[in-house]
This record gives structure tokens, C-alpha cells and sequence, in this order.
């Protein structure tokens, strides 16, 4: 009888502990969960954001001559890191989904902010919501002077 | 021998202690696993911070080529025009070394215990629109 009584009463502690450790390995599986889940949309809304600044500041964009009504990438750079007056103006002049959709960037909110070097704004688009947001800050030539162009994605 | 087994005055004697003894130590385990697990997961680095520094040296140094400050090839007016452009939050030391022999070593020194990223930039130097040397400016840019 007394035997019996103690391997009931070790059952009893055995599962209780290993309630105890079921639990915190859940708790911490769901915590791992949602920081990679995090991390992951984080990675992703950087690499959009740099992506897009690059192509703004490196590129021509597609066609070389790109219009208004016809864009494939929207690229503002007359030179690498020297920006184009005529391209910038046309670039705010597109509507926030179009520049969405051609930086496949639909999910996202974005921001365009060209500064200059004091931080007065020049030109600028877009508007960000939302708690998850990356500024890329790229310095370029703009009419012969240092600028900032600021992009933002968030969501 | 005797003694020792029953100072834990247990009726059912000590076999039962033991095996949750084993669950404890396994316990006690999987818990500092579960806590270093946790510790590397947190401390992962945020990549935007080394990625828009690596861009911002990048861009520090094409601007000055671009706008025509390294051509002049002065330290002083270089280092005039590098405070102007630089961000706040960041220091750079740049070395400009020209295929004719002139080498010039601008801005701070480097930092022993800080993550530095460097970059190099080939460029032509113009002096009244001609041709006047090749150069190389290497940079090495950090956060202050």
C-alpha cells in the first residue's frame, strides 16, 4: 500500500513539473514565433526601402526618358547620385499608387522627402501611417548642391 | 549508509525523491536553454544600422567626387566641406592617395572599439576641365 502511494504521489510531482516546463516551452515557442515573424516583415520593409532608394538615386529609370504617362521604373538620376530637376519634378507629380506599383510596393505606405543639406524640404511625397517604419537617407547632387533623400516605408 | 537514507524520514523510503530529483535537473536545463535560446534571439542585430552606414560612406564619398571637392585635392578645404556634408551621428577618415604620388589623410583617427565599415572610390581629378591625375579615396566611416 505504501508503495503504491509513492509512485502516485511522484506521478503527481513528475507532471506537475512537466506541466510547468510544457508551459514555458509553449510560452517561449510563441515568443520565437512572433520575433522571426517580426523580424522577417522588418528585413523585408528594408530591403524594399533600400531597393527603391537605390533605383532613385542610381538609376535613369525605364525608359531612360520616362514620362507620366509612361514609366516602367521611375529613377531620378541624371548621373549616379546626381539627381535630374526634371525627373524629381515628375516623380512628385505621379500619384503615391503608381509609385506603389512600380516599386511593388502595394502592402506598404511610403514617404519621398528631398531635403537639403540644412534639412529644409525641397520637394516631397507620400505619407507615412502605422507602427513599423524605415527611413533610408541616401546624399546625392541636386542642382549643383549636397542633398538628402529621404525614403520612408511603413506599415 | 543506513543513516543517510533516512534522513529525509520519507514512509515510502527515497526512490521516489530521486526520480523527481532527475526531473528537476532536467528541468533546471531545458530552462537555461529555453534562457540562452532566448538571449540570442534578442540580441540579433537590427541590419538597417550597418546597411545605411555602408550607404551613407558611399555617398559621402561620391558627393565629394561629384561635386568637384576632391579634384582640389586640399586637405584643409576637403575637411571644410566633409563637416558640412557629414551627418552628426557619424565620424569618417578618408585617404586620398593620387597616381602622381600626393597622399592626403583627412578627418579622425580610427576607433579601436567601434564596428567601422570602408569603402574605396576611384576617381579622375579635373583641374580646368583637364585631366589633371588618377586617385583612389578610400574611406572608413563609423557611428560616433
Amino acid at each position: 500500500m505504501p508503495k503504491s502511494q509513492a509512485a502516485v504521489a511522484d506521478l503527481f510531482i513528475a507532471f506537475f513539473l512537466f506541466i510547468i516546463v510544457l508551459s514555458a516551452t509553449i510560452y517561449t515557442w510563441n515568443i520565437y514565433i512572433t520575433r522571426i515573424d517580426e523580424e522577417r516583415e522588418n528585413n523585408e520593409i528594408t530591403m524594399k526601402a533600400f531597393q527603391a532608394a537605390e533605383a532613385l538615386v542610381k538609376s535613369q529609370g525605364i525608359p531612360e526618358n520616362w514620362s507620366l504617362s509612361s514609366v516602367n521604373l521611375t529613377g531620378l538620376a541624371e548621373n549616379e547620385r546626381i539627381l535630374s530637376f526634371k525627373k524629381v519634378d515628375l516623380f512628385v507629380n505621379l500619384t503615391e499608387e503608381q509609385i506603389k506599383n512600380i516599386f511593388k510596393i502595394q502592402l506598404y505606405n511610403f514617404s519621398f522627402v528631398l531635403k537639403d543639406i540644412e534639412g529644409n524640404k525641397i520637394k516631397e511625397i507620400g505619407s507615412i501611417t502605422g507602427e513599423k517604419s524605415v527611413n533610408v537617407k541616401r546624399y546625392v547632387v541636386y542642382e549643383n548642391e549636397p542633398a538628402i533623400l529621404e525614403f520612408k516605408m511603413g506599415k | 549508509m543506513k543513516m543517510s537514507l533516512q534522513f529525509w524520514n520519507l514512509k515510502w523510503g527515497n526512490k521516489g525523491f530521486i526520480f523527481t530529483l532527475d526531473m528537476i535537473i532536467a528541468m533546471t536545463f531545458t530552462i537555461i536553454i529555453l534562457i540562452l535560446a532566448n538571449y540570442y534571439v534578442r540580441s540579433t542585430e537590427n541590419p538597417l544600422t550597418k546597411l545605411q552606414m555602408e550607404k551613407t560612406g558611399s555617398d559621402i564619398a561620391a558627393l565629394l567626387d561629384n561635386l568637384g571637392i576632391l579634384d582640389t585635392l586640399s586637405d584643409e578645404e576637403i575637411e571644410e566641406d566633409l563637416e558640412d556634408i557629414l551627418p552628426v551621428n557619424y565620424d569618417i577618415k578618408l585617404s586620398i592617395i593620387t597616381k602622381k604620388g600626393i597622399t592626403l589623410n583627412i578627418g579622425s583617427a580610427l576607433p579601436d572599439d567601434k564596428y567601422v565599415i570602408s569603402g574605396k572610390r576611384v576617381f579622375v581629378v579635373t583641374q580646368n576641365n583637364i585631366i589633371a591625375d588618377e586617385a583612389f579615396v578610400q574611406y572608413w566611416i563609423w557611428l560616433k
